[in-house]
């Protein structure tokens, strides 16, 4: 009784269980959901009208602390840096850290106001998001523009390369955009004002970080240029940052996305991003600059992993890899060696490469002499052959057709591959019980002659009874043979 | 043909060296070989005279200057492949019975 008791119970275990489980379940289903609502509910706000809702950082503590630091030191002019001390505890690495840090929101920031903007703008000029990309171009076309419906009376000089002017302007005049209301406006200007003062707020940290970058990342600094490594750390978000990435992911730093509106891709560089504003790379050769781009961007990283942890702070490394940079990109300038006139090799005395196999015995095989041919090569001893113009003219039929060949005609015979095959499957399908099929027949059914009674033993003798040995032959099998 | 020869001697000097001999300092064997024409090229393996069917008649030597090199390469393997077999006489691959065409 206690056993089955305790089975009883197991089983009510088990029930509740499962009841458990699947309130579990559903709590976690419901609060996904919540979650769910509570990210719809957090796009939502970003599509309000008030433009503080959705950008924060301009008014937050941290940002206007380091703003204020950064121009401080800027003013200060480049600080001869404490060798002594230890690198986190001096004052200025912790300011570029935290700029480093801050220029990364700051990007953050100018695309959710480049959305913003998008998203008001839409009404008016629906196709400007796809012709400028670049989110402060953006914005500053949609200031200049203001709510204007005639492009010609915008001047939009200087802002964007010509071309892209000429395809905005005609895309103006046929835009299904309606004119913005005044607070719509209003909001929308405010926000490119924002979008354009974040902008250069970064631009100064940027010079900040520049500045000292001899300090913090000498041997980067060597390899690349201060300004192209300030904005490599400033993207990675930080020199250690940095040092984690993989090699193929600095490459790609500050990679623009691809210019559109019919204009060729054959002259876009691909895959090059800051590295590609370096000294070195600007003076390669355009046929060699994306090999050296990925070389540079290799040993960048190397001299961001030394300087991440202040393996060298003289940057002698540093020098050591731009001297092997420059070596490499020499080389490949060099011209092939030339060519050295060779003497011919001895005639016949390599022999010829034969190949084998399958590939090739059927290929043979479509050449090879067939069972007709050598039918009609042999005679029978002491029997005249027939020939094709009679009386020993012309061709000679030999054992074709003759007499006691138990044939009425010559079939093409299997070849030895198919033999093989034909063997093979025999086994695999009728080897194992020994019985064969009930539907097969010794009859053969010719299409001419009506029936026909083979002895299909007959077939495998004609030709080897004196000249096939039967030791190697496809389709024979084991024989007995009786002492007498 | 001497700047035939001496462009080809590099090529083929893995299985032919060439040899140029004035006949006009070397007369001794002027009788032997009938050597009277400007030019005349005759092959040796083994010390063995190696005769040529070129289809102009006159199987023991080419007497008439060859202006092309690769032409000159196919004479002088195919001479080589049939003495390495033991054959005295090779066949050229070229047919110059009509070279005096006109």
């Amino acid at each position: 009784a206690t056993l089955a008791d305790s089975f009883l119970a197991d089983l009510d275990e088990l029930s509740d269980n499962d009841a458990d489980v699947l309130e579990e379940e559903n709590n976690d289903v419901a609060n996904m959901e919540e979650d769910i609502d509570g990210d719809l509910a957090d796009i939502e706000t970003l599509n309000y009208d008030d433009l503080d809702s959705v950008s924060k950082l301009q008014k937050s503590q941290r940002y206007i602390d380091i703003m204020q630091k950064v121009e401080d030191a800027l003013e200060k002019g480049s600080d001869i840096s404490n060798q002594g001390l230890v690198l986190e505890d001096d004052p200025e690495y912790q300011l570029i850290v935290d700029c480093n840090g801050l220029s990364v929101d700051i990007e953050n920031e100018i695309v959710i106001i480049h959305n913003f903007i998008r998203d008001k703008y839409r009404l008016k000029f629906p196709e400007l998001e796809s012709l400028v990309h670049h989110p402060i171009d953006y914005a500053r076309v949609v200031k200049k523009i203001g709510n204007e419906m005639d492009l010609t009376l915008v001047d939009l000089e200087g802002l964007l390369p010509s071309a892209i002017i000429m395809v905005v302007s005609v895309t103006a005049s046929t835009t299904s955009g309606k004119p913005l209301p005044e607070d719509v406006l209003q909001k929308t200007i405010d926000a490119c004002d924002r979008a354009l003062a974040l902008d250069t707020a970064k631009k100064k940290v940027l010079d900040f970080v520049e500045s000292r970058m001899g300090y913090i990342a000498p041997n980067l600094s060597t390899i690349v240029g201060s300004a192209v490594a300030a904005k490599l750390m400033g993207t990675a978000g930080g020199l250690s940052a940095l040092a984690k990435m993989p090699a193929c992911n600095v490459q790609l730093l500050g990679a623009k996305k691809k210019t559109l509106a019919g204009f060729s891709t054959a002259t876009s560089q691909f895959r090059v991003g800051y590295i590609e504003q370096t000294e070195i790379f600007q003076t390669t050769p355009p046929a060699l600059r994306s090999r050296a781009c990925r070389l540079l961007a290799s040993k960048a990283t190397l001299a961001a992993r030394i300087d991440s942890t202040r393996g060298d702070p003289l940057g002698n490394a540093g020098k050591t890899l731009k001297e092997e940079i420059h070596k490499k990109i020499e080389k490949w300038q060099e011209p092939p060696p030339a060519k050295q006139p060779k003497p011919l090799p001895v005639p016949d005395s390599e022999p010829k490469k034969k190949r084998g196999g399958r590939r090739l015995r059927k290929m043979k095989e479509r050449y090879a002499i067939t069972d007709m041919r050598k039918l009609a090569n042999r005679m029978q001893f002491g029997v005249p052959e027939e020939s094709s113009l009679g009386d020993g003219l012309g061709e000679g039929y030999g054992m074709l057709g003759q007499a006691g060949s138990g044939k009425l005609r010559v079939s093409i015979g299997q070849s030895k591959l198919a033999a093989k095959v034909a063997k093979k499957f025999k086994e695999k399908n009728y080897g194992s019980s020994g019985a064969t099929s009930g539907l097969t027949s010794s009859l053969a059914f010719t299409p001419v002659q009506g029936i026909e009674l083979t002895n299909p033993q007959a077939h495998a003798h004609q030709l080897g009874s004196g000249t096939q040995s039967t030791y190697f032959s496809e389709t024979g099998t084991f024989s007995k043979i009786k002492r007498t | 043909m001497d700047e035939v020869l001496a462009s080809v001697a590099e090529t083929i000097k893995n299985f032919a060296v060439i040899y140029l001999v004035d006949i006009t300092e070397v007369p001794d064997f002027n009788t032997m070989y009938e050597l009277y024409d400007p030019s005349t090229v005759m092959f040796f393996f083994r010390n063995k005279h190696i005769m040529i069917d070129l289809g102009t008649g006159n199987n023991n030597k080419i007497n008439w200057a060859l202006k092309d090199k690769q032409e000159f390469i196919d004479i002088v393997e195919t001479v080589y492949r049939g003495a390495r077999k033991g054959r005295d006489l090779v066949i050229a691959p070229k047919d110059y019975s009509t070279k005096y065409r006109y």
